[in-house]
């Protein structure tokens, strides 16, 4: 793990890159694995659809419940995002996004959407965010050493300055606009939109590794 | 300075700002419907690839949230609802390789279409069509058009008007019927759910019935009970532990009798339970000692031993009672064959 000590991820995983160019390859492979399945979903291959959810349920669990607040109610979303991807798999353009990013954005506007229903946003996402800090949990401790990408994104999202990562948050967990962040924070919405589109910018700098995969 | 007061270039990078309107409406990773979004020149191309990341970066954030495991009944949930879907598709007549949802174009595009391919090519064959044959060889759907005008011309226009007619009809009876195909589904979704929870509610109510019946018969169990002891003349016989070393020196019972009701009770406490093989038996003793059997002591839920009658010996012979530990499994004999537990001949009355 002692590509995880240096802050300049980048740049050492740069570097483990050129050392082993057989890890670019199994991303690659990963990513047109996945076109495939989507492939096969649009073509009613309901094996594929089983494939999908084993690679990406726990993911999107965590972030429908980071945003629902309820474990049965993100379990409802899981459900949605994957008949929605199944229904929709003919619709899939891996020129907009990747199949991650795609079942990432289903799924966090199936949650936005009963988090909007329920009126309770402040409630339900300060109390998922207090039952699963997430850096504080040993179980989290642990996915650090199986998951590089998870722990460069974790890594790269505490470096943000606190204000930026702030409204980034809301805009992302709890769907708010920017002209919504801006009344509730009382804030100008430049100063919002700014913050907002600096962090993005930082990780787009930051994560083009992950991003490189990810295309 | 501040971060925010810094003018970091946003003012002149619209992908970014174009991305997070996107994902304030939600609407992010879709094409915009009759929009392909080629790559028509460096400068697009570069728009289009910071959007892109822009629209990775975002996806990537969830990615700091420690997963969270799904249940193996959600997975299996999802499956069956895929193949009810796939069976409710198949009774509609859609192929699966149909399956492409509402937006239109290739279900998978790997490489951008290009521009010119859909809009452009329609004005051009239409205008061409009739300059003869030369244009259409080259292309199935200007044929088509082409060879279209002779037959408008050699038809009568109620025969076309009746054609339109016909065309619209067999179309929304399809649209009609898909709808009602979908709806179907959706309604045998919501049946086997019912039917799920229907089941569930009944199992409960079987339960429910069971227990309240047990609280019924223990009910009417006391009741009986309260109104034997009440009963004027009712005689009671303690029960104590025999002999020198008893098993249960702690034990003790009573024993209900009552002439006018013709029926006793007895309750015994303090007792373990029986030894593998063995059951407790109450015998009750008549005047030349002939002992008469009344039958099996059974633990209760309480572990109290109860047990209520209604064949009653002679009360005048009736010299007191006895229990004991007999072979289970075997018929009883005339007298006891095990060892004694509890006796009494002492009778008295309570009222």
């Amino acid at each position: 793990m002692a590509d995880h000590s240096a802050k300049p991820l980048g740049r050492t995983e740069q570097a483990r890159r050129s050392a082993a160019p057989e890890v670019d390859g199994t991303r690659e492979h990963e990513r047109d694995l996945e076109r495939e399945l989507l492939r096969r979903m649009a073509q009613g291959d309901e094996e594929a659809v089983g494939v999908l959810f084993d690679r990406y349920a726990g993911l999107l669990q965590a972030l429908a419940f980071r945003i629902v607040g309820s474990p049965a109610e993100a379990e409802e979303v899981v459900q949605d995002v994957f008949l929605h991807a199944w229904d929709r798999a003919g619709t899939y353009d891996p020129s907009r996004s990747s199949v991650s990013t795609w079942l990432v954005m289903i799924a966090r506007s199936r949650a936005i959407d009963r988090l909007r229903t329920r009126r309770v946003v402040d409630r339900t996402a300060e109390a998922a965010a207090r039952e699963a800090p997430p850096h504080e949990s040993a179980e989290g401790a642990a996915r650090v050493q199986e998951d590089d990408r998870a722990f460069r994104v974790r890594s790269e999202l505490a470096q943000l300055p606190g204000e930026q990562r702030h409204v980034l948050e809301l805009a992302y967990y709890r769907g708010l606009t920017q002209t919504e962040i801006a009344e509730r924070e009382g804030l100008p919405l430049g100063t919002v939109k700014t913050r907002t589109l600096l962090a993005m910018k930082k990780l787009r700098a930051a994560l083009r590794d992950e991003l490189r995969e990810l295309l | 300075m501040n971060d925010d007061d810094r003018n970091d270039g946003f003012g002149e990078d619209p992908s970014a700002e174009r991305v997070l309107t996107a994902l304030e409406e939600r609407r992010l990773c879709e094409r915009p419907t009759g929009t392909p979004a080629p790559i028509a020149s460096d400068e697009a191309g570069q728009d289009e690839l910071l959007e892109r990341l822009y629209t990775e970066v975002l996806g990537l954030v969830a990615y700091e949230l420690p997963q969270r495991p799904s249940r193996p009944a959600a997975r299996e949930r999802l499956l069956a609802a895929v193949r009810q879907r796939k069976t409710a598709a198949g009774a509609a007549g859609e192929p699966a390789a149909d399956r492409t949802g509402a937006q239109p174009g290739p279900r998978v595009a790997p490489f951008p279409v290009p521009p010119a391919a859909a809009p452009a090519t329609a004005a051009p064959v239409t205008a061409a069509a009739p300059r003869g044959h030369g244009d259409s060889a080259a292309m199935p759907g200007a044929a088509s058009r082409s060879a279209a005008p002779p037959v408008r011309a050699s038809m009568p226009a109620w025969m076309l008007t009746m054609a339109a007619t016909l065309l619209l009809a067999v179309l929304a009876l399809g649209a009609f019927s898909g709808w009602l195909y979908a709806r179907i589904g959706h309604q045998e979704e919501l049946l086997a759910t019912l039917q799920h929870d229907l089941l569930q509610a009944e199992r409960r109510a079987d339960v429910l019935a069971a227990a309240q019946g047990d609280v019924e018969r223990r009910r009417l169990d006391l009741a009986s009970q309260l109104a034997l002891i009440t009963t004027p003349g009712v005689e009671v016989c303690p029960l104590h532990p025999v002999g020198d070393a008893p098993p249960f020196p702690e034990a003790r019972g009573l024993l209900f009798l009552s002439n006018a009701r013709e029926e006793w009770y007895v309750r015994l406490s303090g007792l373990g339970p029986a030894p593998p093989g063995r059951v407790y038996r109450l015998w009750f003793l008549m005047g030349d000692d002939r002992p008469v059997d009344a039958g099996l002591l059974r633990p209760g839920a309480d572990q109290a031993i109860a047990l209520a009658g209604t064949e009653m010996p002679d009360p005048g012979r009736m010299s007191g009672a006895l229990v004991t530990l007999e072979p289970e499994g075997e018929t009883p004999a005339e007298r006891p064959v095990g060892p004694q537990v509890l006796f009494g001949d002492e009778k008295m009355m309570m009222i």
